[in-house]
């Protein structure tokens, strides 16, 4: 575990499943880019997860991929993307994390990895439960706000 | 997405491998979300874990044959 710098001592005493997100949001590795926007928008996330299956299955991490908002930009700036499978630009594989981790270890994860989501998993079984996106730990940092102000 | 007609709760999804030797991935239908090509589903896959998840051209459903439900007759009392 990388050591926890002093700015995440407001992190202190809470674990991932504190501030993760429950449930997956996932396509297939053919699914068009269209249609993973589409999820995007419907669901309000910036990230949909790429399922792998087989020989990409790495135990223990799943050899899941990710389509990240930022992804998409790209791809549409360049194709059309009716033309494009989530895994021409799905970044794998995917970092997991225990959901009894402590989530300053998590955000440690996340810069190490440049990465701006986690799968979260249970620690004995491996099963997938959630995810853990920057914002979620930003959220952890601002105390948790309850609401948008706007809303 | 190849099937004959829309998926049911309790049908089966799987999505084929895309490399010589990789094994299809299996799940059951357990909500039908969305309508029309927009139809997606959450599913329980076989090591349990659940997703909403959007199909590509890589998934096949298949329909889970449903018994029929044989009305009887209460017994004279």
């Amino acid at each position: 575990m990388p050591d926890l710098p002093q700015t995440y001592a407001s992190l202190a005493e809470l674990r991932v499943i504190d501030a993760m997100h429950p449930g997956l949001i996932s396509c297939s590795p053919d699914t068009p880019l269209r249609t993973v926007a589409r999820m995007m928008a419907l669901y309000r996330v910036h990230a949909i997860l790429v399922t792998a299956h087989g020989e990409e299955s790495v135990a223990g991490r799943g050899g899941w991929g990710i389509v990240s908002d930022a992804d998409l930009l790209r791809a549409a700036e360049t194709g059309d993307l009716d033309e494009q499978p989530s895994s021409s630009i799905a970044t794998t594989p995917v970092e997991t994390v225990p959901s009894s981790d402590e989530l300053a270890s998590a955000a440690a994860l996340m810069v190490e990895h440049e990465a701006s989501h986690l799968i979260v998993v249970e620690r004995r079984s491996g099963r997938p439960i959630g995810v853990l996106s920057t914002l979620d730990v930003a959220r952890a940092l601002a105390g948790f706000p309850e609401t948008h102000p706007m809303r | 997405m190849t099937h004959d007609s829309h998926a049911q709760v309790g049908d089966l999804i799987e999505i084929h491998g895309h490399k010589l030797g990789e094994t299809a991935r299996t799940g059951e239908i357990l909500e039908v979300l969305g309508t029309g090509e927009h139809e997606h589903y959450r599913v329980r896959w076989e090591d349990d874990h659940e997703s909403i998840f959007t199909p590509g051209s890589d998934a096949v459903i298949r329909h889970v044959k449903r018994s029929k439900a044989v009305a009887r007759e209460a017994p004279d009392a």
